[in-house]
């Protein structure tokens, strides 16, 4: 209605994927190319992630998840960026560990700080024209990106560039901040251990809380190593749109009516993250209220949902593990995965990804052309595939947690 | 790296079927239909109900919200403002200490998103009854096109010990 330009919708996306996964999947061996799993591995610094599915199949899977799938694990400490560089804690984790460790702040207006495979990068807002030090810079909206690979031979202390980098923390980037840290390398050694046992003791919806007294480098900067543990929220008689029948649909639809339909089904699993009433069954809502409507509402039937959510800083990897759970204990019904990112890259604001993976045995997708890949099918690769629908978002802006 | 893969491919699903009954290659690639959405139908906002300091705390329910909210949009666009069809989604009316109080979660048209952002962050209204409450405003919390991008929040509160 009224046409204004929207600088900020524009730059909004979200890029949908619909595929089927091969009906084998090695863990030891992801198809790391291939969405999902591409998506899964990009998005390094996690704070949410939620899966959702049906509550009679919850009850199968749970004692997997609880066994199989380690709880995720990240410290907080508070430390200034000059403390990266102090001899032990740079050699263990920077030089030979891999850690994932991330600052507070703001992309876009603050400095935000992320270590990552040993590389560091940095924003810095204000600065310009301000001499600032090296290192490869890319101007950006006015903020500086600065990549630092601290993992190069010339890395050294005592080497000139990298002096340069310690002049810098220790002279204009003093500021103590909060940091979140998460070993990549990290086996329960005997302290940790201990961690965890005690954690099973405390209040197991709320993530655990402990201060680390342990000999580890990161150790000596007082972290608070947290527990993250899964919250269980039941959503109760949803209207859940008929999956079973997709594939089927899919392969007749237009481009326009695709799109359509995946971005309700997106909306979809948002509003029962969000738990939001107007799923519910029995909501009689005014229509002056709201409008909102179910995809396919009137063929779909409320069901019960059950969803685990466990925020904290996650790792891809472990994102990984829990898909790949999730692929082997469902086999029967849908899931969905919601994931939310942390520290949004300063240019490019990713602001995390949606899996949906469909009931297996849904070759509903193949037969209705089959007369085409009836070769294919033969093989047996394809037709059990489960359908996936994968969505990237970016370019959101949120402001307040 | 999101950008290698998808490029700026808006529309591939043709490609992507054509290929597939032109050739009838044995070749077991599963089908991939991949497509870039930049303009859906709806933004989704997140608003807070702000009330002045002292006053006394009054519950959030849809209908007053949406009263609050047709004042805003009628004050700044007039008639057509009140026009603007809007969905709520979700009312969190938690208590005042959580980050869960009078939160209002709409939906709107995506090009009238601006004009509702507009509207409401300019606003100031008086309480339902002038007496015992005082003035109220709303504040943008989130803002996107696509609502999964919104209900995690911004993980911010992992800082705080």
């Amino acid at each position: 209605m009224f046409q204004e330009v929207d600088e900020s919708s524009r730059r909004e996306k979200c890029f949908t994927t619909i595929t089927q996964l091969p009906a084998f999947i090695n863990p030891k061996q992801v198809p790391s190319k291939r969405s999902p799993f591409s998506t899964i591995q990009n998005h390094a610094f996690v704070h949410s992630v939620e899966v959702i599915l049906p509550k009679e199949f919850y009850s199968q899977i749970k004692p997997s998840l609880e066994t199989k799938l380690e709880k995720p694990r990240y410290a907080r400490v508070f430390m200034t960026p000059s403390a990266l560089l102090e001899h032990e804690f740079f050699n263990t984790y920077i030089k030979s560990g891999n850690i994932l460790m991330i600052s507070e702040g703001r992309s876009g207006s603050d400095n935000v700080f992320t270590l990552k495979d040993g590389k560091e990068i940095y924003e810095r807002t204000g600065l310009t024209g301000k001499p600032f030090r090296s290192g490869g810079r890319k101007h950006a909206k006015e903020r500086f990106l600065v990549e630092l690979n601290l993992r190069l031979p010339s890395m050294l202390h005592g080497k000139k560039g990298f002096e340069r980098i310690v002049w810098a923390f220790t002279n204009v980037l003093t500021q103590s901040m909060a940091w979140l840290f998460h070993d990549l390398e990290s086996n329960p050694g005997p302290g940790e251990g201990d961690h965890v046992s005690e954690a099973k003791k405390g209040n197991s919806s709320k993530n655990i809380l402990k201060v680390g007294a342990g000999n580890k480098p990161i150790d000596k900067v007082q972290p608070q190593l947290i527990t993250c543990e899964p919250q269980e929220i039941a959503h109760e008689q949803i209207i859940t749109p008929p999956f079973y029948e997709n594939g089927k649909v899919l392969e007749n639809m237009s481009e326009d009516d695709l799109q359509e339909y995946c971005g309700s089904l997106s909306e979809w699993i948002a509003m029962v993250q969000m738990a939001s009433p107007r799923l519910s069954g029995e909501d009689d809502v005014d229509p002056y209220l709201s409008r909102y409507a179910a995809p396919d509402a009137e063929e779909g039937q409320a069901s019960d949902l059950m969803s685990l959510k466990w925020h904290g800083l996650i790792s891809s990897r472990w994102t990984m593990q829990l898909f790949l759970n999730m692929l082997q204990n469902t086999k029967a019904s849908w899931f969905a995965l919601a994931v939310a990112t942390l520290g949004k890259e300063a240019v490019e604001g990713r602001d995390g990804f949606m899996v949906m993976v469909l009931p297996s045995g849904q070759s509903s997708a193949q037969s209705s052309e089959s007369s085409q890949t009836s070769q294919v099918k033969d093989e047996g690769t394809v037709g059990t595939g489960r359908v996936t629908f994968c969505w990237e978002l970016m370019g959101a802006s949120v402001t307040e947690p | 790296m999101t950008e290698d893969t998808h490029g700026d491919m808006e529309i591939d699903t043709n490609v992507a079927v054509t290929e597939a009954a032109k050739r009838k290659a044995p070749e077991p690639k599963p089908k991939i239909i991949h497509f870039t959405s930049r303009n859906p139908p709806w933004t989704y906002l997140k608003l807070k109900l702000v009330s002045q300091p002292g006053s006394a705390p009054q519950p959030l329910d849809a209908l007053s919200a949406r009263t609050y909210l047709s004042s805003a949009l009628s004050q700044f666009l007039g008639l057509t403002g009140t026009a603007i069809p809007i969905d709520i989604l979700k009312i969190e009316d938690g208590s005042p200490s959580t980050t869960k109080y009078h939160i209002m979660w709409i939906r709107v048209p995506r090009e009238d998103a601006s004009a509702v952002v507009s509207a409401v962050s300019s606003w100031i209204g008086g309480g339902n009854n002038s007496a015992s409450s005082g003035d109220v405003a709303w504040r943008v919390c989130a803002k996107g096109n696509f609502l999964g991008a919104l209900v995690a929040g911004s993980g911010a509160d992992l800082f705080v010990p």
